[in-house]
């Protein structure tokens, strides 16, 4: 890859953006907020919704397509049923595809582009096709594709979120490997006489473990996308249960009498992504170990490139 | 009346972190046709005032104070569109790295034609008769051809020309170089230099040379302004200066200074502490230099120097300047041990026919893979308690060397021994074990240390990964190395990224001593440091190499630094060892014509040897390893070659009385005497 | 030449993958997948050994993907089990609809998100920054469907200024190609505005700026013509991401195109016309990024070089 394109990976259904330029005090301080936000907001919605609403969202009533009151927050459905109940419900399925499936994308991923980063040449290039191969199909398609053979459901979504996002995962953790694997310090430690297993435990892998992190977290809000949208056209959880994108889906319908039918999930979806983008870019800068140090301004000293270009240029060193 | 005059001028950049002044009150002046240097180490504001005349600052960057009278114009009272005009026009500048100074995506012509055109308005057809013209001027090798080529066809001395020429396109009055040669190799260097030198007698225009080299300043300034802290701490001729520095920093630089005339056994002198960063330069009323000055008294740190003449050609900013009187290195008390008795019968490490090729990928589609020679057929051998130097420039070969010999790369072919074993020969687990001994420094030190570490883990460990010790043990050893190498005792808890690069490559070198091994091969081990900060490392290198009885491998492509640091010499061309000796020997009797040509190409810190210098340099450039010359690689370089060059390769031989050369016609010590002459002369 | 020559060297083994996969798609149905397939519609033992041999499952595996690669190299995607259709045609006939729709909605992205970008990236930290920034950061967050409906909500049903069903004209096709466009305008917009800060860092930048380039033209002349490599490189990579957005578009707004007939297929299990898709979807991404390599390599002469295969 050459040197324009670095600092911008677009692969897949994951755009890991520019790091965020030099973050000035107040920006972190907004940046921890929402991470405690995020968690917590994430922790309630998933575990105890109960806590935040007392009204079963199954559960129909005579008050039909009621605008929002005291009485009902969001406004109730055509069937009567609470909307904020049935949003603040509705998070769960959303939640559990998305953190489900970008969890085991991740673990997925990773295994495979460390693996693929440490093989050997032709089992690199095997590996490295398959990934090429999954990443020409977008990854609804794949989702699709799985849910028109494995059924409908939250297990199919997590399972088609979970492979769709893998190959993405793959090329960057491998291109991270291979980059870290020439790396000086890596180097280093072998001169000491570090076997490949403790370099890897030791160096490889605290220095990868942050960029899994910023990759899985800056995935979320992809896989909340993608989820939602699998889930509005029908492919998600059984219709009487609560669900953003299914809900968001059904009040189209209705969209000219009641507005609140849609808008609410629809926000709520928006919330959940912006939160989750807003707590990965901060996580980014708080895990560059140099993030304090990288306010380095233009020293006035002389260009040291040209002495560490590595002999020879442009090629990848291999014992012909 | 001055073309170009500089009085007061401060500029500031507002950061988040509040303003910082990297020129503060700066005062100088240039005549036309007159080139003076601007010198000083990183952070010293030599770059920004430059910036500051041709107004390219960065964002927030300002200029707050003083004038800048350029041709009779106030520079600072200009508008964006008059400054803009002058740009490139009345005022040229090139800039410290031609390798990204060029615009990646358009040719060169289409770069050349643009600068000319923006300032006269000419035809497309016009402009590129005149771009032809000035890349001929240039001696950039067919002009016509080159117009279509994109920077990256060109090799780095190339683009610089290039970059020269779109500067010279308008015939500018001044001219603003700023390291124009750092990047660049050493023999590639003389060469753009004395072009810069021609052009400027031809064109009569000044020129404002900023770098960090004082050689560069020696052979190529007319009068000298140095840099400290964002001031002019001292300015003077270039001979006046480099006789009788006046400020105490000067004086300090220069003692700092490896030359190829010192004697190599006295300990550099050395400036403690590190170059002030511009974030932390005091607004408060002292003398910058006063916290790193051995001479600083109570006046130093209450009140500002300002610059005082001395003579016709002199002024300093000092109140306590040394005497007018020539500058003499000061003897050494610590008197090193004379060169070690060498076992030659027995090498520590070895070299045997090394070979080492890359693969890269084919040029044509299924066509055969490409192979790179790094380097071919090598054989050295590495005596106990010895420092040996491998030079070369880039692309020679010498950092694969350096890999092989501590084995992080194996030899396509050939044999690398230590103490009498072939590494390549040890299973892994013995290997593992004999790299006690191997032990290596790398060229980036911020890159070689891991930066999720902290010191203490860092340099204990070599000691975890050979399971050498208890923990506890293990902490001992750390703080003794910390000491060892003079890091402060709370270095252990911090990052490797909170140092500066100095004290970073303190850190490689603890961790590389920690095994306690018998050779450290140091692969440019100082080459990013500023030159005070140089002379710690090389002074520590050595004290630590008698305390431990170290033998070092150093590569690098410095020879005044190996001339200091190294017993033996070897120098190395595209891939093969072409001269080895002591280096007394290959420097003032060099056997191959490009071991010559290199110490010709050097910049020496001093204005009479720098000057009697003939053209004597190496021309043209560095063939590509990819498709070697045929015979002796460098016959296509070289003056003195014949068929025979061509034909057969010459091997490494030793001649009586003579040490060993790859050559068939090795100069005789005729050749190229002017350096080793004026020495001579000097020291009788 | 080599280059271009190299990259399609490289699309071989990727095209090969994609056939695989369609091909496998129908075994990765657990079970017999022509019961699976026919489950509900009271089919007989014959008509589901008939579908068995129309599906080709009595064949051993191999023999089975070679008939289908034999039929793919010659236009034949398979037949529709539903309508006894040639899926082809069918695929095709959809094809152009939903193709202006993904079309439509990347020059939104493109017109929207470069100059934003630009503005922005020229001007880093300024109100029109923030502005901007904000806007993007909120354009990936907001999921297309639901800014259809908002759209939908405002301008057709409240406002009444454009249509809320597609109706084939250029105004039905506003609201769609925008609520698609929006979230990959944002993308565009940090992205080409971080581009931009980075090369007014850069040398050459400088160097334009040293030798009295105006800065209109240290704009339109070097920094864009560099930015837009990775902007390209994006589109491309995310062509398929578009393309499938476009099909859910068109399920949401009533448009005849692939994404109304994908989705009945999926319901109805009806594997060939999803195999044929995958084929289709995935030889068109990788074309387009063959055509993206081949502009950037234009654009910047050091990939020609540099590219790999990976």
């Amino acid at each position: 890859m050459t040197s324009t394109t670095t600092s911008t990976i677009a692969i897949g259904p994951v755009v890991v953006l520019d790091k965020p330029s030099a973050t000035t005090r107040a920006r972190s301080v907004l940046g921890r907020i929402a991470l405690a936000v995020t968690i917590v907001f994430f922790l309630v919605l998933l575990v105890a919704p109960g806590l935040l609403v007392h009204v079963d969202p199954i559960a129909t009533g005579d008050d039909i397509l009621a605008a929002p009151s005291a009485a009902h927050l969001f406004g109730t459905d055509q069937l009567g049923r609470d909307v904020f109940s049935r949003t603040i419900h509705g998070a769960h399925p959303v939640l559990l595809a998305s953190l489900l499936g970008v969890l085991l994308a991740t673990v997925a991923g990773v295994a495979l582009g460390i693996a693929a980063g440490v093989a050997p040449r032709w089992l690199n290039t095997v590996l490295m096709r398959a990934v090429d191969v999954l990443l020409a199909l977008p990854v609804l398609l794949i989702a699709l594709m799985l849910i028109a053979t494995a059924g409908s459901g939250v297990a199919s979504i997590v399972l088609a979120i979970g492979i769709a996002f893998t190959p993405g995962f793959a090329r960057i953790v491998e291109g991270s490997v291979r980059r870290l694997r020439s790396a000086e310090f890596v180097q280093a430690a072998y001169v000491f006489g570090s076997t490949r297993l403790r370099t890897s435990v030791r160096h490889l892998l605290p220095n990868l473990v942050t960029e899994v992190v910023v990759l899985g977290s800056s995935a979320i809000g992809w896989a909340v996308l993608t989820a939602t949208t699998l889930s509005f056209l029908g492919l998600g959880v059984l219709l009487p249960q609560p669900d953003w994108g299914s809900d968001l889906a059904a009040g189209a319908t209705n969209l000219s009498i009641a507005w609140w039918l849609s808008t609410f999930p629809g926000l709520a979806i928006t919330v959940t992504i912006l939160l989750a983008n807003f707590s990965g870019d901060y996580l980014m800068t708080l895990l560059d170990p140099r993030s304090k140090a990288r306010f380095r301004l233009f020293t006035g000293g002389r260009a040291r490139t040209g002495r560490r270009v590595k002999e020879p240029v442009d090629s990848e060193p291999e014992v012909a | 009346m001055s073309l170009l005059e500089i009085t007061g001028l401060r500029t500031e950049i507002a950061t988040p972190e509040g303003a910082i002044r990297p020129v503060d009150d700066v005062t100088f002046s240039v005549a036309a046709g007159e080139t003076v240097g601007l010198v000083g180490e990183s952070g010293s504001g030599k770059t920004m005032t430059g910036m500051s005349i041709i107004r390219l600052l960065p964002a927030g960057g300002s200029i707050v104070a003083g004038s800048i009278r350029f041709d009779g114009v106030e520079l600072t009272e200009l508008d964006a569109r008059g400054m803009r005009a002058l740009r490139g026009n009345a005022i040229a500048m090139i800039s410290q790295d031609p390798m990204t100074s060029l615009n990646p995506t358009r040719t060169i012509g289409s770069q050349l034609r643009e600068a000319y055109r923006i300032h006269t308005g000419a035809t497309r057809r016009a402009a590129t008769e005149r771009a032809v013209d000035v890349l001929g001027m240039v001696g950039m090798p067919k002009p016509r051809e080159r117009l279509d080529d994109f920077p990256h066809h060109l090799s780095g001395g190339m683009r610089q020309r290039a970059l020269i020429a779109i500067g010279l396109l308008c015939e500018p009055k001044l001219l603003i170089a700023d390291e124009p040669t750092t990047a660049l190799d050493v023999s590639i260097q003389a060469q753009i230099l004395s072009l810069i030198d021609d052009l400027r007698s031809r064109l009569s225009m000044a020129v404002v040379l900023i770098t960090h080299d004082m050689g560069v300043i020696a052979g190529h300034a007319d009068r000298v302004a140095v840099m400290y802290g964002g001031r002019v701490v001292e300015q003077a001729d270039t001979r006046t200066l480099f006789a009788q520095p006046r400020h105490r920093y000067t004086e300090a630089l220069f003692e700092s200074m490896p030359t190829l005339d010192m004697d190599a056994r006295a300990e550099l002198a050395t400036i403690p502490g590190t170059p002030p960063t511009l974030l932390s330069t005091g607004r408060g009323a002292m003398c910058r230099f006063a916290p790193r000055c051995r001479y600083a008294e109570q006046d130093c740190t209450t009140r500002d120097p300002q610059l005082v003449a001395v003579g016709a050609q002199q002024a300093h900013a000092c109140f306590h300047p040394r005497d007018a009187q020539p500058i003499r290195r000061p003897v050494s008390s610590v008197q090193p041990p004379d060169t070690p008795t060498i076992d030659s019968e027995v090498p520590l490490l070895e070299l045997r026919a090394v070979h080492k090729q890359f693969r890269l990928r084919a040029a044509r589609l299924l066509g055969p893979p490409r192979l790179v020679h790094a380097v071919s057929g090598v054989s050295l051998a590495v005596h106990a308690g010895e420092t040996l130097g491998i030079v070369g420039e880039s692309g020679c070969g010498k950092t694969t060397i350096g890999r092989m010999l501590v084995g992080l790369e194996r030899p396509s072919a050939g044999a690398v021994a230590f103490a009498g074993q072939d590494l390549t020969e040890m299973g892994s687990a013995e290997f593992r074990r004999r790299r006690r001994d191997l032990q290596m420094m790398f060229q980036d030190s911020s890159a070689a240390l891991d930066p999720r570490m902290p010191v203490s883990a860092l340099v204990a460990e070599p000691l975890v990964a050979q399971r050498v010790g208890t923990s506890s043990e293990r902490g001992a050893a750390v703080a003794e190395l910390l000491t060892a190498v003079g890091l402060p005792g709370d270095s252990a808890r911090r990052h490797a990224h909170e140092f500066s690069g100095g004290q970073r490559q303190r850190i490689a070198i603890a961790r590389a001593l920690a095994l306690r091994p018998k050779v450290i091969v140091a692969d440019e081990p100082v080459s990013a440091l500023d030159v005070s900060v140089q002379a710690q490392i090389l002074n520590l290198m050595r004290s630590l190499q008698q305390q431990f009885g170290l033998t070092y491998v150093v590569i690098s492509h410095d020879l005044s630094l190996l001339k200091y640091l190294a017993d033996r010499i070897g120098v190395m061309y595209l891939g093969r060892l072409v001269e080895l000796g002591t280096s007394d020997q290959v420097y003032d009797a060099p056997r191959h014509p490009y071991t010559a040509g290199l110490i010709q190409s050097v910049p020496l810190p001093d204005p009479a040897l720098q000057r009697a210098k003939s053209n004597g340099g190496l021309g043209g450039e560095l063939p590509s390893a990819l498709d070697p010359p045929s015979g002796c690689h460098f016959r296509t370089r070289c003056p003195l070659a014949t068929e025979r060059c061509a034909a057969e390769a010459p091997t490494l031989l030793e001649s009586p009385g003579h040490h060993a050369v790859a050559c068939h016609h090795p100069l005789t010590g005729e050749h190229v005497a002017t350096t080793a002459d004026v020495l001579d002369e000097r020291r009788s | 030449m080599t280059f271009v020559l190299r990259r399609l060297a490289s699309m071989v083994p990727v095209l090969i993958g994609i056939t695989l996969v369609a091909f496998l798609l129908i075994h990765l149905i657990p079970g017999d997948p022509a019961k699976v397939i026919l489950f509900g519609s009271n089919a007989t033992p014959e008509q589901i050994d008939q579908l068995r041999t129309q599906l080709r499952l009595d064949q051993p595996l191999w023999r089975q993907y070679l008939d289908f690669l034999g039929q793919l190299l010659h236009g034949d995607l398979g037949t529709s089990y539903l309508t006894q259709n040639s899926v082809a045609h069918e695929l095709f006939s959809r094809a152009p609809s939903t193709l202006v729709l993904t079309a439509s909605a990347l020059l939104v992205a493109i017109a929207v998100g470069v100059p934003l970008g630009l503005v922005a990236g020229t001007r880093p930290n300024s109100a029109f920054d923030k502005v901007a920034r904000a806007v993007s950061f909120l354009g990936v967050a907001v999921p297309y469907f639901f800014l259809a409906l908002v759209m939908v909500l405002l301008f057709s049903v409240n406002l009444g200024w454009l249509p809320a069903i597609d109706d084939g004209t250029v105004a039905g096709l506003v609201i769609p190609a925008v609520s698609l466009g929006w979230g990959y305008a944002a993308i565009l917009t940090r992205l080409v505005r971080g581009r931009i800060i980075d090369e007014y860092r850069s040398e050459y930048v400088k160097s334009a700026r040293a030798r009295g380039c105006p800065e209109w033209r240290v704009l339109l002349r070097h920094a864009l013509r560099n930015s837009s490599i990775p902007a390209i490189t994006t589109i491309g990579l995310q062509f398929g991401n578009i393309l499938t957005g476009a099909a859910i578009t068109e399920v949401i707004f009533g448009r005849a195109g692939l994404g109304s007939f994908l989705a009945t297929s999926i319901t109805n299990k009806n594997i060939p016309v999803v195999q044929g898709a995958v084929v289709v979807i995935g030889i068109g991404y990788v074309l387009i990024n063959l055509v993206v390599d081949v502009i950037v390599g234009a654009v910047d002469p050091r990939t020609r070089i540099a590219v790999g295969a990976s």
